[in-house]
């Protein structure tokens, strides 16, 4: 099966693709973030250096903005500048800008900034274990499939799982490019995000009445995103809009990297608590209790969606027949957190999967065992009430099972261990992701996509999802094209622009192919019938004055998919993608560090539109999660955040493991989501591997050689 | 900052005589530019020295090898001298930093830049490297184990400069160091212990980065086990080390972890030694 | 102060304060945005450019090290026959994504493969593990590389540096 290539390929390998930081306007000025250095207090004063001349520079606060001083989120309790309360090390104050960017930088480094401090929540730990730091709304899934259990007779055990904050760190830092055109009262903002139409409602909230039209489009690059440019650009867009709008002039802010790792959206850290009561003779998990939480950070924005695929996912891919899920938002003086791959997921499913092997341990079955004997199979229900409808996950199992020879290699570990030095462990999990908005939100979402054919049969396809780097104009090109079988060339998504295109919603929660990908195919197949022609390009050839012509389609969701929002109850997610995931380590007691030599994954994603695209979207995901799982933090007890690559480390070509890959039921009629559903298995695969390879049963994340070596010294003592 | 591009050594050390203040070198710039980003530096004068065909270079002569101080690290690690005489210096910088860094970074940077994690001080040490140091009115050779005093401190006058690192043929060739260096990950990666250990008739040189101020020979534990080589024990090897090195806790890792490993390749060592 | 040196094959002279990053003279008076500031601080390699036909991560070299000397970036090597040959290897193996690292990546590997480059996997790994990707884990790059050895084994094309 030879793949398509990348249409973004060649321009992006010599550098002619241009991203944000590439654009310059005559006249630009530069713009950048002036934001509070404590944690948690009141601004007294602040005081502008001597030396400069402040009429060179425009400056805009709170009291400046035309509009609402609110950033518009599911939940908006963010202001775009504060007015002098400071929740949070990060929080906006003002926005400055200069015809000189080293000027401007020397002028917002001589600010001075005299706080009146308060006590703050700053530390991960302190903040989700004390439930005094509950804010927002708690959600709940109670699932009674089963009869009531008699905890008397069953396994039970209790334990606490925790997972680090982690930074996306897209390549290309944050940035956004703003230009007022007083004439026509219009706002234009360029830039690199991946919600257009979140980010012109930012701007439009933050304006208000002094701008008629605001147009949002994406720069021609996106420099990679993975959820940390869904929600973030919205308040940078806003501040750069007011700047450009106050100056009379474009404005360009694009963030150093220190900032960016100091201020902008992590993905969430987690407490996942979990109570299970187990039969020992069976295996089979009868009960199970699960108190899930999150960290948000000072402002809520939208984490209360990430908590809800949380808990939605915490049961991982299995049969709990009675279950309690209740999820928490926890609130600290940190910056707010936001998307990153997988969204709560990853979070998920690491806590179930080792608490899986724990149970396994406990009661004297494999971890093989545990899995066969609870595994989602066809027909089953999940938490949700939600019925499985295929038995795809089980399958995924089974074939990894043979292709990386688990259970025989499992064996030879043991043996290996007994007779060297360094030390070998496999480990085996198995993952969910659901596809789209969770529960009703794709519904709500009204997605709507447009087609235009022109005169020369070329096919433009207009939708808000973003090009970023997985590929989607590629991939949404050819689906539209397995209907309309001409020259790829001609068939083009164009870049993303709020006056151009309608609103097909964020490029978020894997339903770029998954919702508006199949949107567009249903859209193409209504325009041959329509057209009644199996020959478009002769058609629109023999119909000269018929074209050029747009077409337009929005998303209808399942009249027999239905979701109680109360009581988590109903279709979750039309479709689901399935995985298995095994993990080889080798570790060296030497220095406790754990390495992953090999990596095996079995997906079903349903059919899969273009391989190479797919196989890079699990390369990369499964190298961001092996990042999360041994060597990725922000931060730790008792230091400020770290402030750039040197000691944020991120995986190199010196960290790849062989990977092998394979996806089953490529021939299905529905193409799934894909990509989150690589961040969401590694994670734990690696953690229980190193049960085998370390003898150390470790709760949390990350697995660090020094996180190793502690709890090997602790079961020493 | 003022620039300087003086034509020749001569004129290097004119300047470091004449200008007052503190004056920085520059030779790849690598440590010097991220200083200049962190705001440390503003208005110091600068000197180039990189340019300089008298300070480049890997040359020996029958007592030593010679290694100009503008030599960059893929220079050494690629040169035919260093290669032949020192091939166990030529492994050890394949992991400095990254190739695109090694390729403009300096040995003389690195050793002058005096962080506590300095990777290729320990194996120097043990070699026992020494560094040739200029002025105007005078030439010194100064053994690298007493070139650092302090944190950030060396013997290096206001209006001296490092020319060249010598690397004495007889002990350099006669025997094989070992080296670890253990960071977060392995390409790209600032050590967290860094170990270098020979054995030489029934001596040892020892010595360790990143677990005190500066890199430094580890002589309570180079006496502990060149006196109780028949009976050593952990914990009174554990006890030596304990007195040679102060590790700390810092972002990057803990300082039970840095002597725990640091302990553990020492074993490692002492034993491959007395196999050998 | 005044620099000489030869970009992209061409000779040059600019009147600068000699400590500028060399990134953004690229960037900013040549127009060369090939060239992207990912961390400046060494750490990515997404500034990789060729000085004096080595890669160097030019965030954290001074425009004055340039002098008498030549600097190379994507923008010259997607111009040479190898360069093209790599690009190409590249687009074949479907190996960019968000493209953001790519142009470092470019010279890197360009730089690995006009010199006696080996096929073997640890060698190139080696050799590109000062470019930080995010988006890739790097499988379809050692990949194109891989492709490229192979491809210059069986044409034994005689590629020209500028």
């Amino acid at each position: 099966m030879k793949s398509k290539p990348r249409k973004d390929g060649l321009a992006k390998i010599i550098g002619k693709c241009r991203f944000l930081d590439d654009y310059s306007l005559e006249d630009m000025l530069h713009g950048y973030l002036l934001y509070a250095t404590i944690d948690k207090g009141k601004i007294k004063n602040i005081s502008y250096p001597q030396d400069y001349d402040l009429k060179e520079f425009t400056i805009v606060q709170a009291s400046d903005i035309p509009g609402e001083n609110i950033v518009p989120e599911p939940v908006s309790d963010q202001p775009f500048m504060t007015k002098g309360e400071v929740l949070h090390y990060g929080q906006v104050i003002m926005g400055i800008a200069h015809p000189e960017l080293k000027t401007l930088m020397s002028f917002i480094s001589a600010i001075k900034i005299e706080y009146e401090e308060e006590m703050a929540i700053t530390d991960v730990d302190t903040c989700l274990d004390d439930k005094a730091f509950q804010f927002g709304e708690c959600m709940h899934i109670s699932h009674k499939d089963g009869a009531k259990v008699d905890p008397e007779h069953l396994k039970h055990i209790e334990e606490v799982f925790y997972t680090q904050h982690q930074e996306q760190a897209y390549l290309e830092p944050q940035g956004m490019l703003a230009e007022y055109d007083q004439k026509n009262s219009k706002i234009k903002i360029t830039g690199t995000m991946q919600c257009p139409f979140f980010v012109e409602e930012a701007v439009k909230v933050i304006m208000g009445n002094a701008v008629e039209k605001v147009i949002v489009e994406t720069s021609e690059g996106i420099g990679g995103a993975f959820g940390g440019k869904e929600d973030f650009p919205n308040l940078l867009a806003g501040i750069t809009a007011l700047l450009a709008y106050k100056a009379h002039k474009p404005v360009k802010i694009k963030l150093e990297r220190a900032d960016d790792l100091l201020i902008t959206t992590k993905r969430h850290p987690s407490r996942v608590a979990i109570v299970s009561y187990t039969d020992v003779q069976t295996g089979k998990i009868k009960a199970v209790n699960i108190n899930y939480r999150l960290d948000a950070g000072a402002y809520q924005t939208l984490s209360p969606v990430v908590l809800h695929r949380g808990i939605l996912h915490a049961g991982g891919g299995y049969n709990l027949p009675r279950c309690e899920i209740s999820g928490f938002l926890q609130q600290s003086n940190t910056p707010p957190n936001g998307a990153f791959r997988g969204f709560g997921a990853p979070q998920a499913i690491f806590a179930i999967e080792s608490h899986l092997d724990n149970i396994a341990r406990a009661i004297g079955k494999s971890p093989l065992e545990m899995r066969e004997i609870n595994l989602l199979r066809k027909n089953d229900k999940m938490p949700s009430g939600q019925v499985v409808k295929e038995d795809h996950l089980h399958e995924c199992m089974q074939r990894i099972l043979e292709i990386s020879d688990y259970a025989n290699k499992h064996r030879q570990f043991e043996q290996y261990n007994k007779d060297h030095k360094d030390k070998k462990g496999i480990g085996l999990v198995m993952a969910l992701h659901g596809g789209g908005y969770t529960g009703n939100g794709e519904k709500d979402l009204q997605s709507k996509v447009k087609m235009r054919l022109d005169k020369n049969a070329n096919v433009q396809i207009f939708v808000a999802n973003v090009e970023m780097g997985q590929g989607a104009h590629t991939t949404l090109a050819q689906m539209v094209n397995e209907e309309f079988n001409i020259p790829l060339e001609k068939v083009n998504v164009q870049i993303p622009n709020t006056g151009k295109t309608p609103n097909s919603g964020p490029t978020v929660a894997s339903r770029t192919i998954y919702i508006v990908g199949s949107l567009l195919q249903k859209l193409a197949a209504k325009i041959k019938y329509e057209l009644k022609c199996d020959d478009l390009a002769g058609y629109i050839q023999d119909h000269q004055e018929l074209f050029p012509k747009d077409y337009e389609l929005s998303f209808k969701p399942d009249p027999n998919d239905d979701f109680d929002d109360k009581t988590n109850q109903g279709t979750a997610y039309h479709d689901f993608s399935w995985a298995a995931c095994v993990v080889e380590i080798d570790y060296d007691p030497l220095q406790y560090k754990a390495k992953v030599t090999k990596c095996w994954n079995v997906l079903d994603i349903g059919r899969v539109i273009n391989h190479d695209i797919a196989l890079g979207q699990v390369y990369g995901g499964v190298t961001q999660a092996l990042g999360w799982a041994l060597t990725e933090n922000i931060y730790k007890k008792g230091y400020p955040r770290t402030r750039g690559f040197t000691d944020y480390t991120l995986p190199t070509t010196e960290d790849m493991p062989e990977m092998i890959v394979e996806f089953i039921h490529t021939d299905s009629a529905v193409a799934k989501g894909l990509g989150e559903i690589p961040m969401d298995y590694p994670a734990p695969a690696v953690r229980n591997a190193l049960i085998q390879a370390a003898g150390v049963i470790i709760n949390d994340l990350p697995l660090t050689p020094e996180r190793i070596y502690q709890e090997i010294n602790r079961s020493s003592l | 900052m003022k620039v300087y591009k003086p034509e020749n050594l001569s004129e290097v050390l004119n300047l470091l005589s004449e200008l007052p203040d503190k004056k920085l070198l520059l030779a790849g710039g690598s440590d010097l530019n991220i200083l200049i980003k962190l705001g440390k530096i503003s208005d110091e004068a600068i000197i180039f020295i990189n340019h300089l065909p008298e300070l480049h270079g890997v040359d020996m002569c029958s007592t030593k090898l010679i290694i100009g101080a503008t030599t960059t690290i893929s220079e050494i690690s690629s040169s035919a001298i260093i290669k032949e005489y020192c091939p166990y210096l030529s492994d050890s910088l394949i992991d400095f930093a990254s190739p695109p860094i090694a390729n403009f970074a300096t040995l003389a940077g690195n050793i002058a830049n005096s962080s506590p994690t300095a990777d290729t001080v320990p194996l120097l040490l043990v070699l026992e490297a020494k560094l040739v140091l200029k002025s105007i009115t005078t030439t010194r050779t100064v053994p690298l184990s007493e070139f650092y005093t302090g944190y950030k401190k060396t013997v290096l006058r206001d209006d001296e400069l490092i020319i060249a690192i010598e690397i004495p043929l007889n002990f350099a060739c006669k025997y094989q160091p070992q080296y670890i260096k253990i960071g977060s990950r392995t390409a790209l990666t600032i050590a967290k212990v860094a170990l270098a250990f020979v054995k030489y008739e029934d001596n040892f040189k020892i010595a360790a980065g990143s677990l005190n101020e500066y890199p430094r020979r580890l002589y309570n534990v180079e006496e502990y086990i060149t006196l109780h080589s028949q009976d050593l024990n952990d914990t009174d090897l554990m006890n030596a080390l304990k007195k040679d090195v102060t590790p700390i806790s810092d972002f990057r890792s803990d300082k039970e972890y840095r002597l725990q490993v640091c302990f553990n390749y020492l074993q490692k060592f002492i034993e491959s030694a007395n196999t050998d | 102060m005044k620099i000489n040196f030869y970009l992209n094959g061409k000779e040059t002279s600019i009147d600068t304060d000699p400590m500028r990053r060399l990134l953004d003279v690229l960037r900013e008076d040549y127009k060369l945005t090939s060239v992207k500031e990912s961390c400046g601080e060494g750490e990515c390699g997404a500034c990789t450019v060729l000085l004096n036909d080595i890669p160097v991560t030019s965030c954290l070299i001074n425009i004055i090290q340039v002098d008498g000397g030549s600097v190379i970036t994507a923008e010259g090597i997607s111009e040479t026959p190898l360069g093209k040959l790599i690009a190409d290897c590249y687009q074949e193996t479907n190996a960019v994504q968000c493209g953001f690292c790519f142009p470092g990546f470019l010279v890197t590997s360009y730089h690995y493969l006009a010199n006696n480059p080996d096929l073997d996997e640890d060698k190139i790994k080696w050799a590109l593990s000062g470019n930080i990707c995010r988006c890739t884990g790097y499988r379809k790059i050692i990949d194109a590389v891989q492709l490229v050895c192979r491809k210059l084994a069986d044409q034994e094309l005689n590629h020209e540096s500028i």
